[in-house]
């Protein structure tokens, strides 16, 4: 028994299932059909009716030429806004809009035709919001009354609605499309043409489309777009609709739907490297409804364009920047290896004449080979250092490197070379050191802090004075450096900080640099996490104040770390920023008289007259009348014989000779003994106590002439022997020395300018090249010394005031078993040329190493009286070999030294050699 | 290719080293004459670039030892000064001499010497 229906009558149990059609089938007013009522259906209609009720797969049924139809569940969505009016309702009216499609074939197949079927086939459908396009696979078959397959009857449509799958596969590939088409492009505009290009073949689903590009002010502009005539780099021009679509877009940042004229649009944001770049603005075919999963759509189109673009971007960004590093790059080896090979010329320059004169048996070279040199090695130096300066400031800037450090002594050894500079550009440099104690630091940044700004003050004050101070309180240390130079305007100090920057100035004062120092010094400040201050005015001079936290260091200062800090980049910087160099090339004084000067010693005035007389023609004479009055003599005057009677007062022959040849200054000076006594006893002890010749009285004027100018004549070939090997020798040595150190300093050049090298390695070629360097610049000062010397050129010191104890501290910065005795009391300055004399106490110091046995020190003392000065003694305590101590005439590095010492108004000389202690004194003016 | 470098002096081997390495060669250091014959008992190189002042030992001290065994692997004696080197000994072991300021083409004669 079926259930009483709401109108009271039992329902037909034909539609006696469950579901919404069953229902409404059953209180249909069948009646108004020509069907009629359901109680009446033949029965093959009943049967065909109740399955397609009972079926879940979308059905309908229509009967008869009146196409009165019947259907399930399932065919509800098919027919949209149409149901349920469609039920019992005529097919063709239902689906006019297809009609002139499917109505012919429909008849065909009431009349008994064959039964069609057809799959993902497109029709246009009103289900109820516009004209729509869907795609069903279906099947259509006759239905007959009479259940024999012929006559009247009926229409089975059996369906799958396939647009889901159709469309949806349709926007897939449409999705692909874009990704592969845009995927290469390293351009976004190109991106963007080739996006629109596969946009216009969408003719389905898109009906037109343009991009908007934005630019900097915000401003959209329409670009490449499509319509329904296909792509166009420009379409005509938008209506206001369009317009204010994407605006809208644009400031919303989401996508945007709207109506134009040509139908629904929407407006999609664009964008790359997640900033808003542009807006995509779509034209959407008006058989779409905008469903959801259109809307989703939709945006995956906007995202794949945005990757498209983005991505297209990022790739030119990369390009551009691979780009200007390899120019970078190509630019940075083409320097580097230009200067590299400018280094050649100087370098040539310099071995070059030592070559030369190294393949001649008697070397020499003339004082214009000797200038030459001099200038090329300066040269040469400046070059090195700045290539090492220009490619370190190319390494990627290093982490601080924090050591315990003496800053107040290392400040001091920084601006010396400045104070010297100074003098010579006649500007005062005072320097206010106070000890702020052993700080934790970076000495390699503190350096480019005081290095820099003292030069600056020094390069930019034409005259008048630099100040450089150095305090500290319990939190901060300050460094400041003012000057009375030409000022910096006010509209310039925030800039001069900047890399590159060299700011213009009025005045006449030509300045060398690269710009870079103050950048240095500002990153330099910054990393030690201090602050930078500049106080200035055109005209007024400027002062710069550095201030850094005060970092006390836990360890005391390693020896090793401070023997290892050079100040060589302090001395060049040095050496450049003075406005007019001292002139290297020196006077050429006139040749002195160049006749022998003999020294004549007898107490008997005749016979001195009349060795005066015979020796009138060989060269000049200078009486003595005893052993003591000789002595007194040399020891102001230079004399080439010394002709000596044997026998006299307070001192005699043998005895001046044993002094003379005691005395290292004159132990080379030949003798001749002139003596009454005959005999061979006489003449052998005369000669074995150190005479080079003996002449018995008494003589004749030739025999004493012949003896003297054959003396002199061995003499001098002796001397110039040695000369001449000692020049070699030194030739020798100094092409040899020269050559590692120029290696290290070449290889790490060619490390720098070649690739396949990496950033650590370049950064240690640079300390490396950087500490032989020092070497370097020793070397080549103290040869040209060595040069001007046997050249017959005066050195030319420079002379400045400095505290003695500094002085002698750095000397022996790089021996570590040197003690310095510093017990005189109070400290002592001296005016010397620093770099010379530290560089004679160091030859000291290694020379006294070879011949003592003991520890080496240095002590000093004041002497006053008739010939004050400072005596420096360099000594090494315990027993020293006496054929081991060193000779003053022979050996070049202390022939240099002693040169250097008289040129700066001082003496050298061995110390006391009768308690054969290894001993030199360095005789030094002190400064008042 | 695998090359020795022998130098007593620790920058020349760092920057030699960082030179030759960069050509894609394996190079090992020693830094006296008397490490480098202890080396070449252990292994066998293709190009040996020498000092010549390493002691204990020399550059061509190591060189007549190899030649002494016959061994025919070719020699840079990489030295300070090549004007006082005896002639007839360097020729007579077979090396070629090249100064330490050539050192930039020390890689170029490497190549050509070990056939890379």
């Amino acid at each position: 028994m079926s259930p009483p229906s709401a109108a009271g009558t039992a329902r037909d149990p034909l539609f006696a299932c469950a579901g919404e059609m069953a229902e409404r089938c059953a209180s249909f007013d069948w009646a108004t059909t020509p069907l009629g009522v359901p109680a009446g259906w033949p029965p093959s209609v009943r049967a065909v009716v109740g399955m397609v009720l009972r079926s879940h797969f979308p059905m309908t049924v229509t009967w008869g030429e009146s196409f009165v139809m019947v259907y399930n569940d399932g065919y509800i969505p098919t027919l949209g806004a149409k149901h349920p009016t469609a039920l019992g309702s005529n097919l063709a009216h239902e689906f006019a809009e297809i009609w002139d499609e499917i109505g012919p074939r429909q008849h065909a197949i009431l009349a008994g035709g064959e039964s069609e079927s057809d799959e993902d086939v497109r029709f246009i459908l009103e289900r109820g919001s516009g004209p729509e396009e869907t795609f069903y696979t279906f099947c259509w078959s006759h239905v007959s009354l009479d259940g024999q397959g012929q006559g009247p009857g009926g229409v089975l449509t059996v369906l799958t609605e396939r647009t889901g799958e159709v469309v949806g596969s349709r926007r897939l590939a449409l999705l692909n499309a874009l990704t592969v088409r845009t995927a290469a492009s390293a351009d976004p505009d190109e991106a963007v043409e080739r996006m629109v290009h596969v946009l216009a073949d969408a003719h389905d689903d898109l009906v037109h489309g343009a991009y908007y590009a934005a630019d900097t002010s915000g401003s959209l502009t329409r670009g490449p777009g499509f319509s329904a005539a296909g792509p166009a780099s420009s379409t005509p021009g938008p209506g206001a609709l369009a317009q204010g679509l994407v605006e809208t877009c644009w400031s919303s940042a989401e996508p945007t739907e709207g109506h134009l004229d040509t139908g629904p649009a929407v407006a999609l944001p664009v964008r790359a490297s997640g900033r808003l770049v542009g807006v995509l603005l779509l034209g959407l075919h008006p058989l779409r409804p905008l469903d959801d999963a259109h809307r989703q759509w939709l945006a995956l189109v906007g995202d794949q364009v945005s990757q498209a673009v983005g991505t297209a971007a990022s790739r030119a960004d990369e390009q551009a920047r691979v780009e200007a590093l390899a120019q970078l790059d190509a630019a940075k080896s083409e320097f580097l290896s230009t200067v590299s090979h400018e280094l050649r010329t100087p370098l040539t320059l310099l071995l070059g004449p030592l070559d030369d004169a190294l393949a001649d048996p008697e070397p020499a070279l003339t004082p214009a080979q000797v200038t030459s040199m001099h200038q090329s090695a300066h040269r040469l130096l400046r070059l090195v250092n700045g290539l090492l300066d220009a490619a370190q400031r190319d390494v990627e800037p290093r982490a601080p490197v924090t050591e315990a450090v003496a800053v107040s002594a290392l400040t001091r050894d920084l601006v010396l070379p400045f104070e010297v500079a100074a003098l010579r550009g006649g500007l005062t440099l005072t320097t206010t050191v106070d000890e702020v104690g052993v700080l934790s630091i970076d000495p390699a940044r503190w350096e480019s802090i005081v290095i820099n700004l003292t030069a600056n003050a020094v390069k930019y004050t034409p005259s008048g004075w630099v100040e450089v101070e150095l305090d500290s309180d319990a939190e901060h240390v300050r460094f400041e450096v003012r000057d009375s130079g030409i000022g910096i305007r006010q509209d310039d100090q925030s800039r001069i900080f900047d890399r590159f920057q060299r700011i213009e100035t009025d005045s006449s004062v030509s300045v060398e640099g690269t710009g870079l120092g103050l950048a240095v010094v500002a990153e330099a400040v910054r990393s030690l996490g201090g602050t930078i201050d500049v106080t200035s005015a055109p005209g007024e001079g400027s002062t710069f104040t550095v201030r850094l936290p005060r970092v006390l260091a836990l360890a005391p200062e390693d020896p090793d770390s401070a023997g290892a800090r050079s100040t060589i980049a302090a001395e060049v910087l040095a050496r450049d920023v003075t406005a007019s160099p001292a002139p290297d090339a020196p006077p050429l004084e006139p040749p002195p008289d160049d006749r022998p000067r003999i020294l004549v010693v007898d107490d008997n005035e005749g016979i001195r007259q009349r060795v005066t007389g015979v020796l009138g023609t060989l060269g000049s004479t200078i009486t003595a009348r005893d052993g003591i009055e000789a002595l007194e003599i040399l020891a102001d005057v230079q004399v080439d014989l010394v002709v000596t009677d044997m026998t006299m007062p307070r001192l005699n022959g043998l005895g001046l000779i044993a002094r003379l040849r005691a005395d290292p200054q004159h132990s080379g000076l030949p003798v001749i003994a002139l003596s009454a006594r005959a005999g061979t006893d006489a003449a052998t002890s005369a000669l074995s106590a150190g005479a080079d010749d003996y002449v018995t009285k008494p003589f004749t004027s030739e025999e004493l002439l012949a003896r003297c100018r054959s003396t002199l004549e061995l003499t001098r070939l002796r001397t110039e022997h040695a000369a001449t090997a000692a020049r070699a020798a030194m030739l020798a040595e100094f092409s040899h020395d020269l050559q590692t150190p120029m290696s290290v300093v070449m290889s790490a050049l060619e490390m720098l300018s070649l690739p396949g090298v990496d950033e650590a390695a370049r950064a240690e070629a640079v300390v490396r090249a950087r500490s032989r360097m020092v070497v370097l610049d020793r070397l080549v000062r103290q040869f040209l010394d060595g040069s001007r010397i046997a050249a017959g050129l005066p050195l030319l010191p420079v002379t400045a005031s400095v505290d003695l104890h500094d002085l002698v501290r750095r000397a022996v910065l790089d021996q570590r078993d040197v003690s310095i005795d510093a017990t005189f009391g109070q400290p002592v300055r001296v005016r010397c040329d620093p770099r010379r004399t530290e560089q004679i106490l160091r030859t000291l110091t290694m020379r006294v190493r070879e011949s003592g046995s003991g520890s080496i020190g240095v002590r000093w003392s004041v002497e006053g009286g008739d010939s004050p000065g400072v005596d420096v003694e360099v000594y090494a305590a315990g027993p020293a070999e006496p054929a081991r101590l060193p000779r003053l005439g022979n050996d070049l590095d202390l022939l240099v030294s002693g040169a250097a010492a008289a040129a700066q108004g001082g003496t050298l000389s061995l110390g006391s050699i009768t308690r054969h202690e290894a001993r030199f004194v360095l005789r030094l003016t002190e400064a008042s | 290719m695998n090359v020795l470098v022998a130098d007593d002096d620790e920058d020349i081997r760092f920057v030699v080293s960082a030179l030759l390495s960069r050509r894609g060669w394996n190079v090992t250091t020693t830094t006296s004459g008397e490490e480098t014959l202890a080396a070449l008992r252990e292994a066998s190189f293709d190009v040996l670039v020498l000092d010549q002042n390493m002691p204990p030992g020399s550059g061509l001290e190591v060189a007549d030892d190899l030649r002494g065994r016959g061994d025919q692997t070719p020699i840079v004696l990489f030295t300070g000064f090549s004007a006082t080197l005896d002639r007839a000994r360097t020729e007579g072991a077979g090396v070629v001499v090249m100064e330490k300021t050539d050192v930039t083409s020390l890689a170029d004669e490497v190549a050509a010497l070990g056939g890379a």
